[in-house]
């Protein structure tokens, strides 16, 4: 095995494989697997990725094998087709998705509004939709680069993972993966087209490693919405927490430190105090909800079976409301007109509520005497599709842990209980932490005892959907100040979390794990705090100005027969019976259309919290499930904390606008300079400007002179290919008005270059200043 | 009296300048301008056509010029050969002109009983041989041999030309029955073919001039031979560098791709000593390309042959193709 055998294999495979095609395809993959990482991303969320996986694959097979039978128009055709066909199967196996996709007009809306920062996640059954969507991008665009045809093809995959841009879902990382795979697309796939040598790939190697140094130096533009990568664990406390928030319209991100807004935002009228609900979340990412389907005209929410009719009057007392608090199942709902309902039944003004206005709810609510420990778990297929998916990253420990807490419940109900006290007794109530880096129901499980609502909902939910239970997470408002018989005075720190479970023949019942010992003073306190600095509408004319925050307990047991109902009646209906005892602020719950900065703020209140253990003993002994629950928890705990959690530090990168522009910038910097005669012209800029250091003054005169050619060819025309030197000056001397010392430079110029003779020191260095002259009178980069 | 040569060489040192004194740059282009303007009084506007032919001179090369009868090129030559001291013969080229015409004969003397060698018209500094075309080759190749190997023989024995020795040859070119056109070979051996052409404006001037004596007549020697001889020894030393050099080869590889047949190595070393006399006339002692540009019509257009080209000037835009396309080094 000699050097030359091994030098002659090299060479056959080079010509058998082109090095620029393989360095094409590479970039293509990477740019190709940032789209169908977002593809996978959300299919694992729901579920699996295996049928993403073999569509995919199956679809670059396709391209592949057409590249050599079809013309590009009919791979376009193919493609096209393809996706209709796609989506008209997506849409035929989705419940209303049909008749909208029969509405251009609704399809074109939903997208642009998915591009307008909603994930891709709030699509209804968004694993099939990706199984029909993601093949076409991959289809087309290796397609196009099989035919050599590398700038369309990175064209198409670009356009994919900008979709995925918009939607927020394609991160910082994905983004300049995706980036730098088009860019070495079409980079390599040119050089390929022009059969450049190897050597030639400095050029892309520079080019890469200035986007790279870029990105990570340049910052211009507002970071992103729903990147899964938090680029702040810390840094969102206070209102910037909101406004985080607040962007994400359907979604419950959970984030940082809140801060408490005391402002009044609504006198709710009711015959008890509870929850009040704003709306409800479908689909758990491992860090937040998602609502997926589409807000639509209220119509009323379908009602539940056995259904006891409730009505409450709402009175606002902040402009620019929009959440409506409702109990479900809103029926009706009169006073306000240009009512949207969600997906999940929450309702919210059109357009923003001012103060003064006031509407009154009927809602239909499961029957409170039902009993749900029968309720069984024949539940219909599309409430169960939809509400016990769970993401594919979800740790099994937090099966295995579910498991062990509900091994003794006889019932989907009884599971809820333990799960639900559960957590209760083993967390503390704790404003300030930050978010886990992992999944958030596995990290509060498993790595910390303390939280606030959202955490506790969130790690509800998530326990009973390992348990195939339907649950979803609520946001709302809790009770609030009892300021008068029925009726309630609710803060935007009001703002709470709680968790809705589905009970077969009932409909959705509250569940509320959020802890209450001590948490509720940093309400009071808040509040105390507003009042005594004399903060605006904290109060209404109802509101005491002192801390007189015993009414509830007057109240409570003067309302209506209801939680008296519940309270000895052989089942809870969650909140239905708890009345108002679970009052949790919650800086991170973002209840859809609140514009206050403060809004999604609240605190537990002292007293409800009282009120809850004192409504509890009817249910299953809290007690025993608690015992059972912290037994369990200690040792599970023990066997499995460390090894599965995810601690590892999230990269910093400039949020995901700042590469694309720059990316952008930089691509649109690529075309040009391979289409443009750049090079030449900065090759010919230098060679003007620069005289450099001769040996000898016959070099140096000879160096001047191609400076001096340089100058005046951009500035009157070239030297014909046969024409001397004298003869260009004497052309140009006679049609222009060219520098007199022309005759003596060209004087020296041929004794330097055609005499034996050497020009002598001073006229070189005369004719080195005639041509810096002439160099600096040249424009910068030529015509 | 056998050999004039002797004598015209001391008239030549007689003349002021030494001999293996050394010209200076300024000297040559000096002497340049005293000859072409002392044949500027015989030959009226044709500066371009004098200059070549003493670029000629100075480049040891010989001149074939070539046009219609009456525009002056047996003057030319005539004015030339006056304008020094050397000697100077002319022989008019009949059909009948023998060889020995040319170069001359062994005559047998009584008076030793020796044969003796008669030199002919050729033994002179300027020979000029007009109308060339209408001897037969036999005839032409005598001088032919002249020009080229700077000797003649005959009857066995050698004879060395002069020094300097310049053939002046004319042709006509419209005469087309009884003439004998030159061999490809021999037009070869002239450094330049130059066609004088018509005067333009200048005819009234002619014709005043040539009222009473004609100019011919009064026309003396500007300089010696002796320093037509130094000059041409400088321009042999006149520098070429390489570039200059590749330059002509290029030219010359030019009309070999482009034509059925180029310029022959000959003739690229024509172009060159052209180009080194042209550079002294100007005052340089280096030649620069725009020497070879501006020679390469005179010097190359007659040796080149296109398939078909029968006035020449397919020739002559080859030429001025090779000059104006060809990258100069």
């Amino acid at each position: 095995m000699s050097v030359q055998e091994s030098s002659v294999g090299w060479e056959s495979v080079e010509t058998l494989v082109d090095p620029m095609r393989i360095g094409a395809f590479v970039s293509l993959l990477g740019l190709t697997l940032a789209y169908l990482q977002v593809f996978r991303t959300a299919t694992a969320t729901v579920g699996t990725t295996d049928r993403l996986l073999v569509v995919v694959v199956l679809a670059g097979v396709l391209a592949v094998l057409l590249a050599g039978l079809t013309d590009v128009r009919t791979a376009g055709i193919i493609a096209a087709v393809g996706f209709t066909v796609g989506m008209g199967y997506y849409a035929m196996n989705v419940a209303g998705a049909w008749a909208l996709l029969m509405s251009a007009e609704g399809l074109l809306r939903n997208t642009l509004a998915l591009m307008t920062g909603y994930s891709i996640l709030t699509i209804v059954a968004v694993d099939l939709w990706a199984i029909s969507v993601a093949p076409w991008p991959v289809f087309l665009s290796w397609y196009l680069a099989v035919r050599a045809r590398y700038a369309a093809s990175a064209g198409v995959g670009l356009a994919a993972l900008l979709f995925f841009v918009l939607t927020g879902d394609a991160g910082t990382m994905l983004t300049l993966l995706g980036v730098l795979g088009a860019a070495g697309t079409v980079g390599f796939g040119e050089l390929a087209r022009q059969g450049a040598s190897i050597g030639e790939i400095d050029l892309l190697a520079i080019l890469f490693a200035l986007m790279l140094i870029t990105s990570l130096s340049v910052s211009v533009i507002p970071g992103g919405g729903a990147a899964p990568i938090n680029p702040h664990p810390e840094g969102l406390a206070g209102v910037s927490t909101e406004d985080a928030l607040l962007r994400g319209d359907g979604q419950v991100r959970v984030t940082g430190q809140p801060s408490l807004d005391p402002t009044v935002r609504f006198t709710i009228e009711a015959e008890e105090g509870e929850n009040w609900r704003v709306d409800a979340y479908d689909r758990y990412t491992g860090d937040g909800w998602i609502q997926s389907g589409e807000d639509s005209d209220f119509t009323g929410a379908e009602e539940p079976p056995n259904a006891v009719y409730e009505q409450i009057g709402v009175n606002v007392e902040f402009d620019g409301v929009q959440a409506m608090p409702a109990h479900w199942a809103a029926t009706d709902v009169s006073g306000v007109a240009g009512i949207d309902q969600s997906p999940a039944d929450g309702l919210s003004a059109a357009a923003p509520l001012a103060e003064g206005d006031a509407y009154i709810v009927e809602s239909a609510r499961p029957d409170p005497s039902t009993n749900l420990s029968a309720a069984g778990t024949e539940y219909p297929s599309h409430i169960e599709e939809r509400y016990t998916q769970l993401p594919e990253t979800t740790p099994e420990r937090v099966t295995a842990l579910t498991d062990q807490i509900v091994e003794p419940a006889e019932s989907p109900y009884e599971a809820a209980q333990r799960i639900e006290h559960y957590i209760m007794e083993t967390n503390e109530y704790n404003l300030s932490v930050d978010p886990p880096s992992g999944d958030i129901a596995d990290a509060q499980l498993f790595e910390r005892d303390a939280g606030y609502c959202t955490y506790f909902a969130t790690t509800m939910a998530v326990m009973l959907r390992t348990q195939d239970i339907p649950a979803r997470m609520v946001t709302g408002y809790s009770t609030g100040e009892a300021v008068d018989e029925n009726s309630y005075v609710v803060r935007g720190m009001n703002a709470h979390a709680w968790v809705e479970v589905y009970f077969p023949e009932v409909g959705w019942v509250s569940f509320d794990p959020t802890p209450s010992d001590a948490y509720n003073e940093a309400r009071q306190e808040r509040l105390s705090e507003a009042r005594s600095a004399g903060a605006e509408r904290v109060d209404t004319d109802a509101t005491d100005t002192d801390d007189d925050m015993d009414l509830d307990a007057d109240d409570l047991p003067d309302i209506d027969d209801a939680p008296d109902n519940a309270t000895e009646g052989p089942v809870q209906p969650g909140s239905a019976d708890r009345g108002d005892e679970f009052v949790c602020d919650d800086p991170t719950v973002y209840t859809r259309g609140i514009l206050g900065e403060d809004e999604v703020l609240g605190l537990c209140d002292e007293e409800q919290i009282e009120q809850m253990h004192g409504i509890n003993p009817g249910g299953p002994a809290p007690g025993d499930a608690r015992d059972q629950a912290d037994f369990t928890f200690e040792g599970i705990d023990a066997a499995n904390v460390s090894d599965d959690t995810d601690t590892e530090d999230e990269p910093t990168l400039p949020p995901v606008e700042h590469l694309a522009l720059l990316f952008a910038l930089i691509i649109g910097g690529v075309a040009s300079i391979r289409h443009g005669d750049l090079p030449r012209r900065v090759r010919r800029t230098a060679n003007l400007r620069w005289q450099g250091r001769q040996k000898t003054t016959d070099d140096a005169v000879i160096r001047a002179w191609d400076r001096i050619e340089g100058a005046l060819e951009e500035e009157f025309e070239a030297r014909r290919p046969g024409e001397s030197v004298r003869g260009y000056v004497d052309r140009l001397s006679t049609s222009h008005a060219i520098d007199d010392r022309m005759d003596m430079v060209v004087d020296a110029y041929e004794i330097a270059r055609y005499a034996d003779e050497s020009v002598p020191e001073w006229e070189a260095a005369t004719i080195v200043t005639i041509a810096d002259e002439h160099a600096g009178r040249a424009l910068p980069f030529g015509r | 009296m056998t050999d004039p040569n002797s004598s015209i060489r001391q008239d030549g040192a007689s003349a002021g300048t030494n001999a293996d004194t050394e010209l200076s740059t300024d000297d040559v282009a000096d002497l340049a301008d005293r000859v072409i303007e002392n044949i500027e009084t015989v030959i009226m506007g044709k500066r371009r056509a004098i200059e070549d032919t003493f670029t000629a001179v100075l480049g040891r090369g010989h001149v074939l010029l070539e046009d219609v009868p009456g525009t002056g090129k047996t003057m030319l030559a005539r004015s030339l050969a006056h304008s020094f001291d050397g000697t100077f013969k002319r022989v008019q080229f009949t059909p009948d002109l023998l060889p020995s015409d040319i170069t001359g004969m062994n005559v047998y003397n009584q008076a030793n009983r020796e044969f003796e060698f008669q030199a002919g018209p050729v033994f002179a500094n300027v020979v000029l041989g007009d109308e060339i075309n209408r001897a037969p080759p036999k005839t032409q190749s005598a001088l032919l041999e002249a020009m080229e190997e700077q000797q003649v023989t005959v009857d066995g024995t050698t004879y060395p030309m002069d020094d300097p020795f310049i053939v002046i040859a004319t042709q006509n070119s419209v005469e087309p029955s009884r003439t004998y056109e030159l061999p490809i070979a021999q037009v070869d051996r002239f450094m330049k073919k130059i066609e004088l052409g018509y005067p333009d404006d200048e005819e009234p001037d002619i014709l005043a001039r040539v009222v009473g004596e004609h100019p011919i007549e009064t026309i003396g020697p500007v300089a010696s031979i002796d320093e037509l001889r130094a000059a041409r020894s400088f321009v042999a030393n006149v520098t070429v560098k390489e570039p200059v050099r590749e330059y002509a080869a290029a030219i010359a590889k030019f009309t070999r791709q482009n034509a059925r047949l180029g310029v022959s190595p000959r003739g690229t070393i024509a172009l060159m000593r052209a180009a080194q006399a042209r550079a002294a006339i100007n005052g340089r002692d280096y030649v620069i390309p725009d020497d070879l540009q501006y020679e390469a019509a005179t010097v190359l257009s007659h040796r080149v042959y296109l398939e078909s080209d029968p006035d020449g000037s397919g020739s002559k835009s080859l030429v001025e193709n090779a000059v104006s396309s060809v990258a100069i080094p």
